[in-house]
């Protein structure tokens, strides 16, 4: 049973970055000449150390920061942003005075659906995450993997094509941390997404993507703009589980991306 | 109840008994005139003599420090949140309400006095109440606008917010727990700005707690003064307390502050 991994030569491009650079002020930029171009329903992890600039490059696709230079083209929107876009920050950030059933809705409140109207795909998204029991409760009332199952859900609502996620369980403890990685998995082949993932954890980028882009910085300065300084592909197949984990074809993977992250591949 | 609540009511009460038997023993003791320090149960006595119209009275000055309370709070967020929508006014005007809170009130007393004329005098007591009350709301709440999660603002634009759903939705709940701290200092703080504008209005129209003070004192009637002085303080502690129980009431549900523990 093998899938075919999307050759992202092939499959269509949902976005596209071209020469675009990023600067806060008058420093230095935070990210250079990023040229990149990620395709329609892949699973794409940014990986590096701080300060690489991989926020900034999440935030940038997001259209929550502007490129100072270059272009960011979304052909399938007439080349701006998808009106749509989920995203998950790195805390749950939750309206802490908000029901689980209430942060849910705030995306679809946002554009103006009534709540009974919204009520069946507030509830679809909550049973992807298994949380439909819990919708009353508050957040300070849930863990922090349920808080971030809820994020996931919010995220959900809207059925967007794209979803980003900004470091999203680095707080969370090594058991709920993979158990999401793989409810993430499972969620991504029945939704037919993009998922653009940003991690520190090598390990946890070559379990979960088809693609893994290494981000660094020109030397050991991190004063120095952030680039893409290795493109690489994680050809195994999904569904990935433990088998996954422990093949030597996967540590194989983690020593390249961490050689890559050491600066050893050009 | 625990033995630790318990304890907390039970020692102030004992201070309290141990005060009033104490200052008994020593105004007997030292043969202390009355219109210097009357005896606590001559206080009481004065208390329940004059009680129809110190409470004629407590009513007066009640209902301007409520007021000039409610309006306190109305002016405070309302210009807190016109400083959170542009930066150009907030610049424009915040030195102006820094200026008119650090002014002192009795010094604008009579000015205000004169402008609003002696036949409005309840209208100039509630100018200058509404002075010393208004800016910690404004500073509370414009503070608490302005602390809102960075990422849950984030949200909000990603998925197109206006400028009203993201006041509305997200700033001013964020805020609630800086506007409710706000509120706890302003009560107090009308009723010191009552009693202080009553005192300075004097001899007026006066028929307040303050003017009560001012009168007792100039016939030597001691105890009353006292009588009505008891009266402030409970008036004090009693807003203090309603205050307390609406913030724990209005954040229990979620907010740091307020949750029970364990």
């Amino acid at each position: 049973m093998t899938l075919p991994v999307p050759d992202s030569e092939a499959s269509s491009p949902l976005v596209t970055l071209s020469g675009v650079t990023k600067r806060y002020g008058a420093d230095l930029p935070a990210v250079s000449d990023i040229d990149l171009t990620i395709s329609q329903g892949s699973f794409v992890s940014l990986v590096g150390p701080s300060g690489c600039g991989k926020s900034t490059l999440l935030r940038l696709l997001a259209g929550l920061l502007e490129p100072t230079e270059g272009q960011i083209n979304w052909p399938h929107s007439g080349g701006s942003r998808p009106a749509d876009l989920g995203f998950v920050f790195q805390n749950a950030t939750l309206l802490p005075w908000a029901s689980v059933f209430e942060n849910v809705y705030l995306p679809l409140k946002l554009q103006g659906i009534e709540r009974e109207v919204a009520r069946v795909q507030i509830d679809t998204a909550l049973e992807r995450v298994g949380l439909l029991e819990d919708r009353e409760k508050l957040p300070r009332e849930l863990s922090g993997g349920m808080a971030m199952r809820v994020s996931i859900a919010r995220a959900l609502a809207t059925e967007p094509p794209v979803l980003l996620m900004d470091e999203p369980f680095a707080a969370l403890d090594e058991f709920t941390r993979e158990k999401l990685d793989d409810d993430l998995l499972t969620l991504w082949r029945e939704m037919e997404w993009t998922v653009v993932f940003v991690t520190h954890s090598v390990y946890e980028s070559v379990y979960l993507s088809e693609r893994v882009l290494v981000m660094g910085t020109d030397g050991d300065d991190a004063d120095q703009p952030g680039r893409i300084v290795a493109d690489l592909n994680i050809d195994a197949p999904y569904p990935r589980g433990l088998a996954f984990r422990q093949s030597p074809k996967y540590f194989d993977h983690c020593r390249h991306v961490s050689a890559a992250l050491r600066g050893e591949l050009s | 109840m625990t033995r630790a609540r318990l304890t907390q009511i039970a020692l102030p009460v004992f201070v309290g008994l141990c005060v009033y038997f104490l200052w008994d023993a020593a105004v007997l003791f030292f043969e202390i005139p009355e219109f210097v320090l009357p005896r606590p149960s001559r206080i009481i006595a004065a208390l329940v003599e004059n009680f129809a119209s110190l409470m004629g009275s407590l009513w007066v000055t009640l209902r301007i420090t409520l007021l000039a309370f409610a309006l306190a709070v109305i002016g405070g967020v309302a210009l807190a949140i016109l400083f959170s929508q542009s930066r150009i006014i907030e610049f424009a005007l915040f030195p102006y309400a820094v200026i008119l809170q650090v002014t002192p009130v009795v010094a604008i007393a009579p000015l205000v006095l004169i402008w609003v004329g002696f036949d409005n005098v309840n209208a100039a007591l509630l100018i200058l109440a509404w002075i010393v009350a208004f800016f910690p709301i404004l500073s509370n709440t414009t503070l608490g606008l302005r602390s809102v999660d960075h990422n849950l603002m984030d949200l909000f634009t990603l998925y197109g917010a206006t400028r009203w759903q993201r006041l509305w939705s997200l700033q001013l709940p964020s805020a609630l727990p800086y506007i409710l701290g706000g509120m706890k200092i302003s009560g107090g703080l009308a009723l010191i700005g009552a009693v202080v504008a009553e005192f300075v209005a004097g001899s007026g129209a006066g028929t307040g707690l303050a003017w009560r003070i001012i009168e007792a004192g100039n016939r030597l009637q001691v105890p009353t003064m006292f009588a009505a002085l008891l009266l402030l303080s409970a008036l004090g502690v009693v807003i203090f307390f309603s205050l307390t129980l609406l913030g724990h009431l209005a954040l229990r549900r979620w907010h740091e502050s307020a949750v029970k523990q364990g």
